[in-house]
């Protein structure tokens, strides 16, 4: 009778897990090119860079494959008053903008290349619009569970971060649309000594102990942060507008620290910068399509496909195919700090605001420390010794980090 | 005048003088052709004429004679002498008891097609006229099995039918199945007809009968695919069959998604798929009807039922008051609940995979003049993939209908009915409280229609009458969900539109060998207010960008109106006894379109109304056949070539947004295109071995013509449609092993259909995008599968209680792998740690064979 039940019961995960999915290879057979313009241009002073590639066969592998930059185009911007910029190739594929060229609120600028052979392409005009600074942000203790690859529940605690908008807005006023892109540092610094277990106690073999400091940034949310374009509507006022989740634990991210991922949370800083990007509707309406194939999970009732498609075309050819977007949007750029702990039972999150800089690249360093007092230290010639001071940034003028 | 016509044909005519002594006749008379002549002389004299040779001509009073016994070899009921030209007989007669011979008083005859019921007098005499033609006819009286015959009528005669008690129920199955040759007589070309008896033979699909899977078996119907909810008739999609149970609109037709058919198959009496040639009474939809009939008229209680893996189902049939009352009570109910919250998962705990429905019939046989029947249907269903967001769907139908006879010519039906549709979607997501909404959408149809059959005169039989249908739909509502949700509630604009139409048609018989119905209907669409309508700039491609104003309309107020005239025509010429060539057009509009980018019919699909931005979807359908049987009717063959002009097809843009958008028009295209196949099919009436097979080649394909590149798809360029599978075989056949065992197999084969599939891949701002192919640029592989069921029957007896069969049947016995659908997904943050990953993956639903068993009953 057990055994009767099981097999009801097999059948029935059956129709239940509709989902039975394994990686398709097709042959997919195509001559298409696309050339691909990525470029940004904000309210800030330049350089700006338009880099332009090549769109690769899906079958290509994604981490060998190199980049196919586009070089020896001609690009331009002409201002909506007729001024005529010319971008410079630094390195191949990316164009910048030289010093004079200078941006203003309320001005239109269109994109026009030439590549190597003989398309012409330009974009939409687009409109430079007023920056837009969120009203108040605030973390919330939260809890998700989700579903790793082997189907096992998972949890993960850490902060949302919400912000809200437009409060100063009139209502009935048109809202323009934001896009947040929020990148999380996650900076750790641990000590460890080499030790052994013995009957529940740990044995301490040396006289100095392990140092080790880095970070790593990672972007909050896996698909594009944008906010709804308002046209008409009584009440401009958004609130709570999630800009995304970090988790506390080092664990939780791909961090590619020396010693594992031990990392007790009370040493952690969590530097939080957010760029809010103020979006004309060509921009916007580009990254809302971008979302749908960003977002795309593979349930049965997703979504065919979603064709991404910017605001440039080919002037020569209709039908030549040019993807990205040449984007002209206004940023205003913040910093927090969190404060957090999965341990913490008043499950506080606080947030302090903090200077905005840009992050170097992903580092991690790790030396050796003697036990004792300088002066008892033996001599040894093992550069492991040499200490790394912290970068100037690292406590972001916080003297409680 | 006699005189005149021996001269002009050189023939002679014997007759008396004085039969023709009351008639005058006009001298031009002898002008028409021979036969003309002679067929006005025999209906205004009442006389025969026999053709002695091809010179001489007898005239003889019409001998009305006893034609009781006059059955074929095939069971059929030959009433009338064949060289009766007339077209419409007089039959009168008695029924008897079979053993007795005493006359039965208040037995009823039903011919179906003519809608005539005739209930025999105290000597248990009856008489009727109907056209000439072959007909299904029941019998029943009140302890009597029900007694189906086969006529086929002629000219006038005398018929004393007998009944008996104890009518063996197999031997009648066996007469009907072979003498079934309506495919070739009757005017209507790609019809598919199931009876009762052809009903029971249908292929099973998880141990019960599937009607709607088993029309996906047809020719020119394909499956939306593994358990995909709806079907496919020559390259239409699923919103173009208008699905009719009893007179009333079904607008989900599945239950689970597909798993099963929302259907009870046990109280299914009749079953009428019409793909082509679609008579002017029917409207609505471009591509099909399939009109559902419930109840069997039981002279005694009857019960059938089926124990499943899945579900149960119970269909009741009740004759109360003498028969003038007849009630049917059928229900069906999913265990699969119960089931998962066995399961030692604390996920599956929560999963709901569930559905019920009931539907129940009230005949009222009020005199032998006055008919009224109320019918209603409910059906539940409640499904989820996990224990966030589960989805619901019902489907409620009502109806009555008043049928009265005014005479033996005329008779009229006047239904009124109601069919709502509602669904919901839940995210409930337990960790996000404030997030959790309901997105709630239906559909509210209600129609009249009065529909008058008229038989004013030989050789016509009129169809003529009106219909109105009013709309109402609410595309969808966005609530939050428990006190804690932030969402703020969001509405889309309700539609509302009536379509009325009138219409009218003649069912001429030329001749026995030549017939057609040739129709008319007129449909008046009015999109109704409270609604904004949305103004685009002139010579602009209808994006949001262009929108320039939007216009708002009162309660009731007409914002457009479209109107359509739509001619049918069909046409049949039998070439010989055993085959015939037939021909049909039909141009029909359709109003109400399901707007779908998902892979499946999707709970979050919208049904759009036509409106200003939107026009109404036109169809004209050209078909010709060539139909023949052989063997005295144990091999029916078909060839039938059909070709459809489709315009205002509504398609959508990449990334459309379909749910809660009240500026949708800015996410649709308008598009046309064309259909055209040829199908094969092969059926086997008798013998151990029965069942069908069929192949069709078929092309589906659309194309817009704007000449904005936004409103464009692959640049104008003509693309198969969704529904564009060029190859389908079909192979399904039932063996009658011994008396007790049938081992029954269904075998389908189809190209793969069409999908969009990324070709290219580029990062952008530091993420991966894809560029999709044109659309619908590749296929998935191609689909086979077989499915096999043996099935044991406990009992023959026909007077035994209980009668119970066992069925064990396997899906997919290789366990072939058919992808459903590809999506190309990327891994969330969190699954990997911060690192996305992008793949293309195949979905299958059964990738391994599924056994079943179930255990049905009738008693």
């Amino acid at each position: 009778m057990k055994n009767f039940k099981n097999i009801i019961l097999n059948l029935m995960m059956i129709f239940i897990f509709i989902g039975c999915t394994e990686v398709y290879n097709p042959e997919i057979s195509t001559d298409t090119e696309a050339l691909i313009v990525e470029g940004l241009i904000t309210n800030e002073t330049g350089p700006f860079v338009i880099k332009l590639t090549k769109a690769k066969p899906l079958s290509f592998d994604s981490i060998n494959s190199a980049t196919h930059f586009v070089s020896g185009a001609t690009v331009k911007i002409i201002d909506g008053d007729k001024k005529t910029y010319e971008l410079n190739e630094s390195s191949p594929g990316k164009y910048f903008t030289s010093s004079g060229f200078k941006t203003k609120i309320g001005n239109t600028y269109t994109l026009f290349i030439n590549t190597n052979d003989g398309n012409r392409y330009q974009s939409n005009t687009e409109m430079l619009l007023s920056p837009q600074s969120y009203d108040s942000i605030q973390g919330v203790f939260t809890k998700k569970d989700y579903l790793n690859s082997k189907n096992e529940v998972k949890s993960v605690t850490g902060a949302e971060i919400f912000v809200n908008l437009f409060k100063s807005i009139p209502n009935n006023e048109p809202v323009p649309a934001c896009r947040f892109v929020s990148d999380i540092t996650v900076q750790y610094h641990l000590t460890f000594n080499e030790s052994y277990w013995e009957d529940g106690v740990e044995h301490i073999i040396t006289d100095w102990f392990w140092f080790c400091f880095g970070w790593n940034t990672f972007r909050l949310s896996d698909i594009e942060n944008i906010t709804e374009q308002k046209n008409n509507f009584s009440n401009a006022e958004i609130k709570n507008h999630s800009i995304g989740f970090m988790p506390f634990d080092a664990s939780d991210y791909n961090m590619k620290t020396f010693f594992g991922t031990n990392i007790p949370q009370t040493t952690m800083i969590y530097y939080l910068t957010v760029n809010q990007y103020t979006m004309n509707s060509d921009t916007y309406r580009f990254y809302k399509a971008a979302n749908n194939q960003l977002s795309a999970d593979g349930k049965i009732f997703d979504p065919i496909s979603s064709q991404l498609l910017g605001n440039m075309r080919c002037v020569n050819n209709p039908e030549k195919i040019v993807l990205g977007l040449f984007e002209v949007s206004s940023v205003k750029k913040q910093a927090v700090l969190v404060k957090g702990s999965t341990y913490d039972l008043s499950k506080k999150v606080i947030l302090n605001n903090t200077t905005f800089l840009e992050i170097p690249k992903a580092n991690a360093y790790t030396f050796k420390v003697w036990d004792a007092a300088p002066e008892n230290n033996p001599i040894n010639k093992d550069p492991l010794f040499t200490p790394v001071a912290f970068p100037s940034w690292w406590y972001h003028n916080d003297k409680n980090n | 005048m006699a005189q005149k016509i021996e001269e002009r044909n050189q023939i002679k005519l014997y007759f008396k003088s004085e039969w023709f002594a009351n008639n005058r006749f006009r001298l031009t008379l002898a002008d028409l052709p021979l036969d003309d002549c002679l067929t006005i002389l025999k209906r205004v004299s009442d006389l025969s004429c026999l053709k002695i040779n091809p010179t001489t001509y007898i005239f003889v009073p019409v001998e009305i004679r006893n034609f009781s016994n006059n059955k074929d070899a095939k069971g059929v009921l030959h009433i009338g002498d064949k060289n009766d030209s007339i077209t419409n007989a007089s039959i009168s007669g008695k029924i008897i008891d079979f053993k007795t011979g005493k006359p039965l008083d208040g037995a009823r005859i039903t011919i179906d097609k003519l809608n005539i019921h005739i209930i025999t007098k105290k000597d248990g005499n009856y008489n009727f006229t109907i056209p000439v033609g072959e007909y299904d006819l029941k019998l029943n009286y009140v302890g009597f099995e029900e007694d189906n015959r086969i006529i086929k009528v002629s000219g006038n005669g005398i018929v004393d039918f007998e009944m008996a008690e104890n009518t063996i129920k197999l031997k009648e199955l066996l007469v009907t199945d072979r003498v079934v040759d309506l495919n070739l007589i009757r005017t209507q070309m790609s019809t598919i007809k199931l009876n009762n008896k052809i009903i029971k033979e249908l292929p099973m699909f998880l141990g019960e009968k599937d009607i709607i899977k088993s029309v996906t078996l047809l020719p020119g119907v394909q499956s939306t695919g593994e358990f995909g909810t709806g079907f496919f008739v020559r390259g239409g999609s699923a919103d173009q069959n208008l699905i009719l149970v009893e007179d009333v609109p079904l607008f989900n037709s599945s239950h689970m998604f597909g798993l099963s058919s929302a259907i009870n198959s046990d109280g299914v009496s009749n079953v009428t798929l019409l793909k082509a040639g679609i008579p002017s009474k029917y409207g609505e939809r471009v591509s099909s009807v399939l009109d559902l009939r419930l109840g069997n008229n039981v002279e005694k209680v009857a019960v059938k039922g089926g124990l499943g893996l899945l579900n149960s189902r119970l269909n009741l049939e009740i004759p109360l008051f003498n028969n003038r009352i007849n009630v049917l009570i059928g229900a069906r109910s999913s265990y699969s609940n119960w089931l998962l919250h066995s399961m030692p998962d604390a996920d599956l705990k929560k999963s709901s995979a569930s559905f019920y429905d009931i539907n129940t019939l009230l005949k009222f046989k009020i005199n032998e003049k006055n008919d009224l029947s109320l019918f209603g249907y409910f059906s539940n269903d409640e499904f989820s993939f996990s224990k966030n967001s589960p989805y619901h769907y019902d489907n409620l139908l009502a109806s009555a209908k008043y049928t009265h006879t005014y005479n033996e010519k005329l008779n009229s039906t006047l239904s009124l009915g109601k069919s709502r549709y509602r669904n919901d979607i839940n995210q409930l997501d337990s960790l996000k409280p404030k997030e959790a909404y309901k997105i709630n959408s239906s559909i509210n149809y209600y129609d009249a229609k009065l529909n008058f059959t008229w038989i004013p005169a030989e050789k016509h039989l009129f169809d003529f009458g009106f219909n109105s249908i009013l709309y109402q739909l609410q595309p969808g509502i966005l609530s939050p969900l428990g006190s804690l949700s932030n969402v703020l509630t969001q509405k889309t604009l309700q539609e509302k539109a009536l379509e009325s139409a009138i219409y009218i048609s003649d069912n001429i018989n030329f001749s026995p060998k030549m017939s057609a119905e040739i129709g008319l209907r007129w449909t008046q669409y009015a999109y109704l207010g409270p609604n904004n309508v949305l103004i685009f700039k002139n010579n602009a491609p209808r994006t949001s960008v262009n929108i320039i104003d939007t216009l708002s309309y009162n309660n009731n107020k007409v914002i457009k109106w479209y109107s359509s005239m739509e001619p049918r025509i069909s046409f049949r010429y039998s070439l010989d006894n055993i085959s015939s060539l037939k021909l049909s057009y039909n141009r029909i509009s359709q109003f109400i379109n399901l707007i779908s980018n998902t892979a499946v019919m999707s709970p979050t699909d919208v049904y759009k109304l036509s409106s200003p931005n939107v026009k109404p979807l036109i169809c004209n359908q050209y078909a010709i056949g060539y139909f023949r049987n052989f063997d005295e009717n144990t091999y029916e063959t078909s060839v039938e070539l059909y070709y459809k002009k489709l315009k205002n097809i509504v398609e959508y843009r990449d990334g459309a947004k379909i749910l809660l958008n009240n500026t949708l028009e800015t996410d649709l295209l308008n598009a046309s295109g064309y259909n055209y196949g040829i199908e094969f099919y092969l059926k086997k009436n008798t013998g151990r071995l029965t069942g069908w097979t069929s192949y069709t080649y078929s092309r589906s394909m659309r194309h817009t013509s704007s000449t904005y590149t936004e409103d464009k798809i692959n640049g104008n360029r003509y693309y198969p449609s969704t529904f564009d599978k060029p190859h389908n075989l079909v192979i399904n056949a039932t063996m009658h092993l011994t008396r007790r065992w049938r081992l029954a197999g269904t075998f389908n084969y189809s190209t793969g259909k069409p999908i969009t599939l990324p070709e290219l891949k580029y990062d952008f701002g530091g993420r991966q995008y894809v560029y999709y192919s044109d659309r619908n640029k590749y296929r998935l592989p191609d689909y086979h599968r077989l499915d096999i069921a043996i099935t044991y029957d406990e009992t023959l007896k026909l007077k035994q209680f209980w009668k119970g069969s066992w069925t064990f049947s396997i899906i997919n016995l290789y366990g072939q792998k058919n992808p459903y659908s590809v999506f190309y997904k990327s891994t969330s943050q969190l699954e990997s740690q911060f690192y996305q990953k992008f793949n293309l993956y195949k979905m299958y639903i059964i990738e391994r064979p599924i056994p079943t068993f179930t255990y049905n009953f009738t008693f």
